[in-house]
């Protein structure tokens, strides 16, 4: 083998191991680092938005047929900071932080759920 | 000329060896993952199916939502002209034809009271109806005394010839609350499997059905710490069990003088046992499960594992009012405690 072989397979050996970095840098790494909090009322959907965003502390208040229910995203969690629902089950919850957590207030049919991101170490 | 086909052999070589290890990774992942979740039986229920074909987990979703909302409306105690209410608005009058799946269930029920010597009671309406966790209301002494003696399930009769079932006594409920949403979930489970859904599960408030997991590996269920926020696990079971489901003193709650209300009443004594947090039970079916879970909350710790002990293929996990770990001899292996906790 030329010392002209050597260096052209050690370019290609440089570029495959590239490709297959930039593969887990840009494609698998959205499945690692995008966990989302999806959010919906009556089965409609409200949004999605990133678990994660930097100094955010946005209310989204929903009006439903026991008053209203306000959904607080914070910087890297999302709860329900008030609700007129007898039970308070959803306030109770406090902090949803990891993917596959989901608040319910059922009685205003708000729906909270982290997907997506790192695999949960737990199914449920 | 050599040069180039050799660099280009080792070109191609080193390509397809590339494209093999990102191809490898992709395969893990033929199957995808579905979701659909609808409200029913007074929470959010949600399904999970693994296929590579979004048609079917279409078609098993619907399948599984329609099987659901009709057992709801036969066995729910709340909606006018379920075979629940009609039983309940004839109590001392008259015996009630019900459906073969309502009565195979109300045997059910009834033989889970006589098993547990009426610790677990599907006629606990009336005591249920006395408290309001909304509106924080514990009955007085003289009425809950008054309403226990409408709580027994040996007057509930059951005529199997005549699919017939009666409330002995005017002013009896039946409540079947903590057997009937975990049979709902297993009916909605079996109605997915028969539409071709091997992976996947179904979640109705905590009941909960295990089919198999993808990948093979048992599943993780983690146990949520009575005393923490949400999310903080004790530990978690590790189990091949068809349902996992844990009931807890932290899930409806309210405080009254240092006591703490919860939703679990005892038929026996008409209040919340304060003995147990939670209790965790794994099992071939979530009916089990979800009976299991309420029932053993009205026994002391030590009793109720030992009751656990005896039946096939079910295991146990409690924690007690002091924060103590009771566990049956095979939740010990599938048991992995939380190690920050210790």
């Amino acid at each position: 083998m030329k010392k002209g072989d050597l260096i052209l397979i050690g370019i290609v050996l440089i570029l495959s191991l590239f490709g297959i970095g930039m593969y887990y840098l840009f494609l698998s790494g959205q499945e690692v680092e995008g966990a989302r909090v999806i959010i919906e009322q009556e089965g409609e959907k409200w949004g999605s938005v990133p678990l994660f965003e930097e100094d955010r502390s946005e209310e989204i208040v929903f009006n439903g047929p026991v008053g209203e229910t306000v959904v607080l995203l914070g910087e890297d969690y999302v709860t329900v900071k008030h609700s007129d629902c007898p039970d308070q089950i959803c306030v109770n919850f406090g902090r949803a932080t990891r993917p596959g957590q989901s608040i319910t207030c059922l009685p205003n049919r708000v729906f909270v759920r982290i997907e997506g991101g790192e695999q949960p170490d737990v199914d449920f | 000329m050599g040069t180039i086909m050799k660099t280009t052999k080792y070109l191609a070589a080193l390509l397809f060896m590339s494209l093999a290890i990102v191809g490898c990774s992709s395969s893990s992942a033929e199957l995808e993952v579905y979701n659909h979740h609808f409200f029913a039986m007074d929470t959010l229920v949600e399904l999970t199916g693994h296929t590579d074909d979004p048609q079917k987990a279409e078609e098993a979703f619907q399948a599984a939502q329609k099987e659901v909302e009709r057992l709801e409306k036969l066995l729910s105690a709340h909606i006018e002209g379920s075979d629940v209410y009609n039983i309940t608005n004839n109590a001392g009058i008259e015996p009630v034809k019900v459906s073969e799946e309502t009565f195979n269930l109300l045997e059910k029920g009834k033989n889970y009271g006589e098993k547990t010597e009426g610790r677990f009671d599907i006629t606990i309406g009336p005591l249920l109806e006395a408290y309001s966790w909304s509106n924080q209301v514990v009955p007085s002494e003289k009425e809950v005394e008054h309403l226990k003696e409408l709580v027994d399930y040996n007057k509930l009769v059951l005529d199997n010839e005549k699919n017939t079932a009666f409330l002995e006594t005017e002013g009896m409920k039946l409540d079947l609350g903590a057997i009937a949403k975990g049979y709902i979930v297993d009916k909605a489970a079996e109605e997915m499997m028969e539409h071709g859904i091997k992976y996947g599960s179904v979640n109705g408030g905590g009941d909960v059905y295990l089919m198999d997991k993808p990948d093979g590996t048992p599943w993780r269920i983690g146990v949520q710490h009575p005393r923490m926020e949400r999310g903080n696990f004790i530990g978690v079971v590790n189990t091949n069990s068809n349902s996992v489901v844990t009931s807890g003193d932290y899930e409806r709650y309210f405080m009254a003088d240092d006591i703490r209300v919860h939703h679990i009443i005892d038929p026996k004594k008409g209040y919340p046992s304060q003995k147990i947090q939670s209790v965790t039970i794994s099992a071939p079916n979530a009916t089990i499960a979800d009976t299991l879970s309420t029932a053993l909350f009205n026994y002391d710790p030590e009793q109720a594992v030992d009751f656990v002990e005896e039946i096939d293929e079910v295991e146990v996990l409690i924690v007690d009012s002091e924060g103590n770990v009771f566990k049956s001899s095979n939740m010990k292996e599938k048991f992995q405690p939380n190690q920050s906790l210790e």
